[in-house]
């Protein structure tokens, strides 16, 4: 595959900058940049999906066989075919079959199932076999581990990395994960400058005092039968208790589906729950007068969390009043040239560094909570927005706590790690 | 299962309301007799009330619901108050006509309009917007033009008498058109840019299979609301299609209830047609059900 | 602004303009009868001609399209004002205020429009002094035709409000309603737009509709409906050609506001 001064253009605006690229047979190489710098774009426009609207520049050949595998979401698979339908749409029943089997989703009720049916792991497992069976000269591959847990994303790699070597196929992959680089051994092409490997472990700052405090905390989701009664349906939460001090950063760490987003969910207000104590500063969430300065979430999208039509400066004002003061975004290490910008404006990292500073913003004392929130971004986000949390944690001895995948995403940040499992929590 | 008698309970609770709506419609209404009956009644005071005795128009509402449900189970629609039949009988022969002409309606402009937009989505962008302009231009047809118009035409064209249906159902046919065309078209274009859907077509996938196993599935939500919008919107224009063509289906018959108080007939057309389209909606929300395997299946939350 | 844009506007304001100025514009009183000059072609005095009776049509069709057009926007009003607030209740506060409201507005669209439009107007008195006749039949359009409006803006209330910006001010203490105009009611705003749009012509069709039935105007008073229903007696035309005039004149109104509906819609939908 050739790129020679390959841009596009979508919506009015350059999504990269003209790139030339060949990738020969056999040859390996990695896409590297910041999040929101158009390596989709890129790699889309090489698989040959790229948008309709979008318009190319530059000269571009690529053989006619790619297989692409995209980043691991529903719509990329038809909800109307079966596992083993759709990918022996694209190949005699029995190549698929052997290659599903050799991806480890072989059994039979997994093969009948729907996508929606399987978890995002077998997905993803869907979606390579999908790529491969029709035994393509070329993969082109878009953040194939990003939401995989490490065991699934080794099987995954080394799985691609066995096809690559038994085919001489040209591989074409991007990641904001240098280890992927490794494990593959690809030849790395920077779409954007270099940044830092790892987030800066910090020292802790821990104090005495507990801000937060979950007793015996329980939830069970239910579900309405056809006559509107409630019938409990599955219990999230079963008697967690911890407690995080000021100054601290708890990691809690457990696989998809565990429990942790519900936990989170019930500490800051957004769900209820049947049984336990929230506290925060010693109060139950009703009794506190302003709940919203004392806890907050993060989501995991955190992009989203900001309305696209507003200004960086309204944004702020909704969490905090008081926080559109000339010293306050300097504080909070956001730019001053952002204030007028629109949210939509903002690349996924810049925004994610938003939606940190206006939850900050709100806080005068309690817990921040950020769920998952630092997982999708490179390590220079990641640090820019710690270093601000530990400001806070020192400025007004905030607690914070960190969901995560697993540990190696938090790094050395945390103070403390638990970990999860089943609704309940496992010292 | 519990999604299905959650469906069907609900049709019929809406059932339910809806008797409730249509009668108490007509019973709230000021002038509750049948006026010519009351202009020959004249000035009697006894002949009017004697009159409203007979016909049950004097009970609570409430007594005269509960007659009205539990008659009607049986298959006894009241009596028309200006005809002085039993009112069953008296639509039956009209329904009939009414169907004449819209159900072929129905089959003729789906049959076209889906044709037109299938070729069209296969075509691309350029047909596609190149369709949509007369699709829109057609839409206004009907509504300026089909007032007066078209009775210019008939008799022009030496139309004898309306007892051929051809017109009428070239009408409605004509009415139907446009919105089936330019929601189908939609409904299709939105599927094909899916993701699965580009890159199953990107992987090579014959056509054929592309569309019967991936688009339409994609565009069946949307178009089996069409459908259900479709029949509705049959069901309307023939109104006045019959009323200005004098075509003797159940909107001559209705409109005339209506401007006479014949409140028996206005009550049992109105729950007619209501429960046609509440059964209509439960049907099509049983085929989408069949169709998509995530309301089949049960949605799981994916962890 | 396209030229043909500003053609569309045109074409759609033209008659709204001319029909608000009708009291000033119309050179004879749309009401009377000038017997002498009956069934007259279009002249120089009569632009349009004249009726059986001798009215001048040009003054009827004036006046009739300000009479029509005011019934259709003044429904559209209201409808878009009713089904708008119901909508953003709706999927606003979810739960059993979205399931009751949703239920009323099912109940009305599961009867045809047209039949459920002329059975509420025939439970009303029906012979009525002009006046009432305006608020009568803008009630009766507004109380039928609600439910569709709601429905839709109900869908978007409804997506937005689990957008997590949402949830983030009603988490930063925002209440409900300023959470509710700021984030969410500017969506809204371009789909009242095109059902706008869409609307008035159905709703000045559904006057025009109801007084050709005899449930709206009726004679003498000068509506578009009474300018079409002559029509009828097919034969006219053949004698009386320029009958057909007023009718010809509708056309454009309808047009334009139909292409500038669609054009709309296909700007939101981007």
């Amino acid at each position: 595959m050739r790129l020679q001064n390959f841009s596009v253009e979508l919506g009015g605006r350059q999504v990269f900058e003209p790139i030339s690229l060949t990738v020969g047979p056999g040859e390996r190489v990695g896409l590297a940049g910041e999040s929101g710098c158009g390596k989709t774009t890129l790699l889309k426009a090489v698989a040959g999906i790229l948008d309709a609207k979008a318009k190319a520049g530059g000269e571009i050949s690529a053989p006619a066989n790619i297989g692409y595998l995209p980043q691991e979401s529903l719509s990329n698979l038809s909800p109307y075919r079966t596992v083993l339908d759709q990918v022996s749409d694209l190949a005699p029943l029995e190549d698929a079959q052997r290659l599903l089997e050799r991806l480890g989703i072989g059994d039979a009720r997994l093969l009948h199932s729907y996508p929606h049916q399987i978890s995002g792991g077998q997905r993803q497992r869907v979606l390579c076999a999908q790529a491969l069976v029709a035994k393509p000269e070329m993969l082109v591959c878009d953040e194939p581990v990003a939401n995989l847990d490490s065991v699934t994303a080794r099987q995954l790699l080394a799985l691609i990395d066995e096809y690559l070597q038994s085919s001489g196929a040209g591989l074409l992959i991007a990641s904001h994960r240098e280890d992927v680089f490794q494990a593959l051994g690809c030849r790395v092409h920077r779409m954007t400058p270099e940044c830092e490997a790892q987030p800066r472990p910090a020292t802790s700052l821990r104090r005495d005092r507990i801000v937060a405090q979950v007793r015996d905390l329980s939830k069970t989701y239910y579900v309405r039968d056809f006559l509107l009664r409630r019938r409990p349906a599955w219990k999230a939460l079963s008697g967690v208790s911890f407690s995080v001090n000021a100054g601290e950063v708890l990691g809690i760490v457990g696989p998809s589906g565990v429990g942790k987003s519900t936990l989170v969910r019930c500490l800051t207000g957004r769900e209820t729950f049947e049984s336990g104590t929230v506290e925060i500063l010693g109060r139950t969430l009703e009794e506190l007068p302003a709940r919203h300065r004392a806890v907050q979430l993060v989501p995991q999208e955190c992009s989203e969390s900001l309305n696209p039509r507003l200004t960086v400066q309204d944004v702020m004002r909704e969490a905090n009043p008081a926080a559109t003061r000339v010293n306050w975004f300097d504080r909070l290490g956001i730019p001053q040239s952002w204030a007028l910008r629109k949210t939509r404006e903002l690349s996924t990292g810049q925004r994610a560094r938003v939606a940190v500073a206006r939850a900050l913003a709100a806080l005068e004392e309690g817990v921040l909570v950020l769920d998952e929130s630092l997982s999708g971004l490179d390590a220079a986000t990641a640090n820019a927005v710690l270093d601000r949390i530990r400001e806070a944690q020192r400025d007004k001895g905030l607690a914070c706590v960190l969901i995560a995948h697993e540990e190696s995403v938090l790094g050395a940040v945390a103070d403390r790690i638990v970990r999860m499992e089943q609704g309940r929590m496992i010292a | 299962m519990s999604y299905l008698a959650r469906r069907v309970f609900a049709s019929a609770v809406q059932l339910c309301l809806l008797s409730l709506l249509a009668f108490l419609l007509l019973s709230l209404a000021p002038g509750d007799f049948y006026l010519p009956a009351a202009v020959e009644l004249g000035s009697s005071p006894g002949a009017l009330e004697q009159w409203r005795a007979q016909h049950g128009l004097n009970e609570a509402w409430i007594v005269r619901y509960g007659k009205w449900v539990s008659s009607a189970l049986h298959g006894e629609f009241g009596r028309s108050l200006a005809y002085e039949v039993p009112v069953l009988p008296l639509l039956r022969p009209r329904v009939a006509k009414t169907l004449e002409i819209v159900v072929p309606a129905l089959i003729f402009s789906w049959c076209i309009g889906a044709g037109l937009a299938v070729a069209a989505v296969m075509r691309g962008r350029r047909a596609i917007s190149g369709l949509e302009l007369p699709a829109v231009i057609l839409s206004l047809l009907p509504e300026v033009i089909g007032v007066s118009l078209l009775m210019w035409l008939a008799v022009g064209l030496h139309v004898p008498s309306i007892t051929t249906n051809w017109l009428p159902i070239a009408f409605l046919t004509l009415a139907l058109l446009p919105a089936v065309i330019l929601h189908s078209t939609n409904a299709m274009s939105e599927a094909s840019t899916l993701p699965f859907v580009l890159l199953a077509a990107r992987r090579g996938i014959s056509r054929v299979r592309l569309w019967r196993f991936y688009l339409l599935p994609a565009a069946a939500n949307p178009l089996i609301s069409l459908a259900g919008l479709s029949l509705a919107g049959a069901i309307g224009s023939s109104l006045l299609v019959e009323v200005l063509l004098g075509w003797p289906g159940l909107g001559p018959l209705f409109l005339e209830a209506a401007q006479t108080r014949d409140y028996p007939v206005v009550t049992s057309v109105v729950m007619l047609l209501g429960s046609v389209l509440t059964i209509s909606n439960l049907l099509a929300d049983l085929a989408l059900y069949r169709l998509d395997p995530r309301i089949r299946l049960g949605n799981e939350d994916q962890h | 602004m396209k030229t043909s844009t500003s053609v569309l506007l045109l074409l759609v304001i033209l008659p709204l303009l001319a029909a608000a100025a009708a009291e000033w514009i119309a050179p004879i009183d749309p009401v009377h009868q000038d017997r002498a000059a009956a069934s007259v072609a279009p002249s120089r005095v009569h632009w349009l001609g004249t009726d059986d009776y001798g009215r001048d049509i040009w003054s009827r069709y004036l006046h009739g399209t300000r009479w029509s057009v005011s019934v259709g926007l003044g429904a559209t009003a209201l409808v878009l004002l009713l089904g708008w607030t119901i909508g953003s209740l709706a999927g606003f506060r979810g739960g059993w205020t979205d399931r009751l409201l949703m239920q009323v507005a099912d109940l009305f669209l599961v009867i045809p429009w047209l039949y459920l439009l002329i059975a509420v107007r025939a439970a009303l008195p029906l012979n009525l002094a002009p006046r009432l006749a305006f608020a009568v039949l803008l009630m009766v359009i507004a109380l039928t035709s609600w439910p569709r409006p709601a429905r839709l803006v109900r869908g978007l209330v409804l997506s937005l409000r689990r957008k997590e910006y949402v949830e983030a001010a009603l988490g930063f203490g925002v209440n409900g309603a300023t959470a509710y105009f700021r984030h969410i009611a500017p969506a809204t705003y371009g789909l009242l737009a095109v059902q706008a749009l869409l609307l008035l012509p159905r709703f000045v069709l559904a006057e025009v509709t109801l007084s050709y039935m005899g449930l709206g105007l009726g004679e003498p008073e000068p509506s578009w409906a009474t300018l079409i229903l002559p029509l009828k007696q097919v034969y006219l035309l053949r004698e009386e050609w320029w009958r057909i005039l007023p009718l010809l004149l509708m056309i454009p109104f309808f047009a334009g506001l139909a292409v500038l509906a669609r054009m709309l819609e296909r700007k939101f939908s981007r």
